[in-house]
């Protein structure tokens, strides 16, 4: 079996090299050599993004990424958080608090994927406001991708909706 | 995945029912009014229902919602706003079963020196909030809810060494009382989580467990408390009775005695030696099996059949002794009452109301259909928690509408045994498919402050498939009787 060398930072901590099998995906690496299983494998197609974790690009953005269709290699040298790394010292962001106030999740499955698209949302609302009037339509952009079985997503967008419309830094 | 037959014949039914009422030229939610089954009345197969039946509440609840009241005048305005798009509403309801007509469950109540309370259950959580629902619940009977809720718990129970013959469904009378004679054997032992059972089935005896708490181990506790002192010290003013103890803000008070604190309470009940945890089993076929106990402290009459209890830390030697089985004091039962064994021909004993109230509009174009506003009015008894009630009818709409809409699997040769069905192909509902942001639920209030949980999670996904049917309908004047509804299907029934 041909191997390859992986190492990158994931929660701000470098790990590996490991050295892993090639075309071993990111969601592998993730829960079977970091011990991360916060990283759900859902559809295993890229179709329901519970699987995604954030990528934090040089210049200050960052985007989504799914890990079940994109191998260890496409994050390797490159700087990622999953759910496990969002909370810090043990408090819980502003996007969970509010999920957890609005009942927003009930089996979970999906819950790391929506906490990290909602994470990139508000922050890059905090770079750049959006105007009030565009808020839903900003958070389906983001989130709509995200597929929910339990919940029919209402709590979820609607604890996203007043996160961000209690927060003068994130509209205008 | 909810309700599973009563999700396929009941939206038949509400399609039915809504065609004839058209045909007709009756008012839809008058013509379901004049049709209702009504409390006291009795099902096909000859029984009662138990309780209230509340559909005509639901009826008239949907039937004030402005997406229905406006729904001719709400046409004819989009109809000159967008004259390629069809505008509908359509309405349904129903009522369906929780319950399995065999609901066995354990549960175990502890409280610890310091007043932390410990719920053990059988019941699986798997989103769904029973974890919530059983902590919320012996709040009723221990002032605060609980600290720690273990789920899923299958070892421990053989405390109450349990027996019971090999089919629930098949007892006949005379097996029943033969084997009530013996203090260990109950129709069935346990249970999966299923039927909606864990607010009406699991919660009911984890209450029945907290209850025996208070009864023979808080209140004792507290009236020591209230009547340290000579001559019945502040207590002897007042005639104390269990029935007066209410709980404010978490402290037990009765007849105007300073209010306790947990923590109080539950050292108190240790030094004491009271009872301190009870393990209880209960059964339900359509009705609660009930017994008796006799504890060194008093009788203690309720809807289980099985009871063992655990004295304080401060029991004496003489109490000590008594905890023989597992740690634990098990008593026998002194007597029995299982519920008859010919409610086993009962088809369903309990049943929950929910309707639904959906706008469409079609593009007349492609046959895409857009839901753009949606009611869902239902009855659960008492809510144990509000948003997870209101959380199972969001995610049972979404189901609905999937199951109308969205949702295909071929049977046979080609379908989802093949192993080539994932998400691309089997499309279930996304965000921008739903009124995520319109939807409204509304829970009825209970009838009165002794109501009790009533299962509701499959229920709120059936009424939601036929809504939209009938309001497909409702727009464009066609019926259709094979899901899902696709655009295709109604592009082809407009051309």
């Amino acid at each position: 079996m041909k191997t390859m060398s992986i190492s990158m930072t994931v929660n701000g901590a470098g790990v590996g090299p490991h050295e892993v099998p090639e075309g071993l995906s990111m969601n592998d690496y993730l829960r079977e050599y970091l011990g991360l299983t916060g990283t759900k494998f859902g559809c295993g197609i890229g179709m329901c993004s519970a699987c995604v974790v954030i990528l934090d690009n040089a210049e200050g953005t960052s985007s989504t990424v799914h890990t079940c269709i994109n191998g260890a290699d496409f994050f390797a040298g490159k700087s990622v958080r999953t759910v496990e790394g969002i909370a810090r010292d043990g408090r819980l962001t502003p996007v969970q608090s509010a999920f957890l106030d609005h009942f927003a999740f009930q089996c979970g499955y999906c819950t790391p994927g929506f906490v990290n698209a909602a994470q990139v949302l508000i922050e890059s609302l905090a770079r750049e406001p959006a105007p009030k009037a565009e808020v839903d339509a900003r958070i389906l952009a983001a989130m709509d991708g995200h597929i929910c079985r339990c919940t029919g997503y209402v709590r979820y967008y609607a604890a996203l909706r007043e996160l961000i419309l209690a927060d003068p830094n994130l509209t205008r | 995945m909810r309700g599973f037959g009563a999700l396929q014949t009941l939206t038949a039914l509400e399609v039915m029912i809504d065609e004839a009422a058209s045909v007709l030229g009756r008012d839809p939610v008058a013509f379901r009014k004049a049709n209702l089954l009504k409390t006291g009345g009795k099902t096909m197969v000859g029984n009662v229902v138990a309780g209230a039946l509340r559909s005509g509440e639901v009826l008239d609840r949907l039937a004030s919602k402005p997406i229905w009241t406006g729904r001719a005048a709400e046409r004819t305005r989009r109809a000159a706003a967008a004259p390629n798009k069809a505008y509908g509403v359509g309405l349904a309801c129903v009522s369906t079963v929780f319950g399995t007509g065999s609901d066995p469950a354990f549960a175990l109540v502890e409280i610890t020196p310091a007043g932390r309370i410990s719920v053990t259950s059988q019941a699986v959580e798997i989103g769904t909030g029973v974890s919530t629902a059983l902590a919320v619940r012996v709040a009723d009977r221990l002032g605060v809810a609980a600290d720690t809720v273990k789920l899923g718990v299958l070892d421990g129970w053989e405390v109450l060494g349990l027996v019971a013959p090999p089919n629930p469904f098949t007892i006949t009378a005379e097996q029943q009382e033969e084997g009530a004679r013996n203090p260990r054997w109950v129709p069935d032992v346990a249970q999966d989580t299923t039927a909606s059972i864990s607010a009406h089935i699991h919660t009911a005896v984890a209450d029945e467990a907290a209850n025996v708490v208070l009864r023979f181990g808080l209140w004792p506790a507290a009236l020591a408390i209230w009547s340290a002192g000579r001559f019945g010290g502040r207590a002897a003013g007042e005639f104390m009775r269990l029935g007066d103890a209410r709980f404010a803000d978490g402290h037990l008070t009765a007849a105007g005695m300073e209010p306790l604190p947990l923590p109080r309470l539950a050292a108190k009940a240790h030094e004491m030696g009271l009872v301190v945890a009870a393990m209880v089993h209960g059964y339900n076929r359509w009705a609660w099996a009930h017994a008796s106990f006799d504890l060194p402290d008093g009788r203690y009459t309720g809807a289980i059949d099985a009871l063992a209890v655990k004295y304080g830390d401060g029991a004496s030697a003489a109490r000590t002794a008594l905890m023989t089985t597992g740690g634990y004091h098990r008593f026998d039962r002194i007597s029995v009452t299982f519920p008859p064994t010919l409610f086993e021909r009962i088809g369903v004993g309990y049943t929950s109301a929910s309707g639904s109230v959906v706008a469409v509009e079609i593009d007349k174009t492609t046959g895409a259909v857009a839901i753009l506003d949606a009611v869902t009015v239902l009855e659960c008894g008492r809510a144990l928690v509000p948003e997870q009630v209101r959380g199972q009818a969001e995610g049972g709409f979404a189901m609905g509408a999937g199951y109308a809409l969205h949702e295909y699997l071929p049977l046979y040769e080609g379908g989802p045994g093949d192993g080539t069905w994932n998400l691309d192909r089997y499309r279930v509902p996304r965000a921008s498919d739903l009124p995520v942001w319109r939807l409204d639920v509304d829970v009825l209030p209970p009838l009165g402050p002794t109501d009790v949980p009533k299962g509701i999670a499959e229920l709120v996904s059936i009424p939601v498939a036929p809504a939209i049917l009938n309001a497909i309908a409702d727009a464009i004047g066609k019926r259709f009787d094979a899901l899902p509804v696709t655009a295709d299907k109604i592009k082809a029934a407009l051309t």
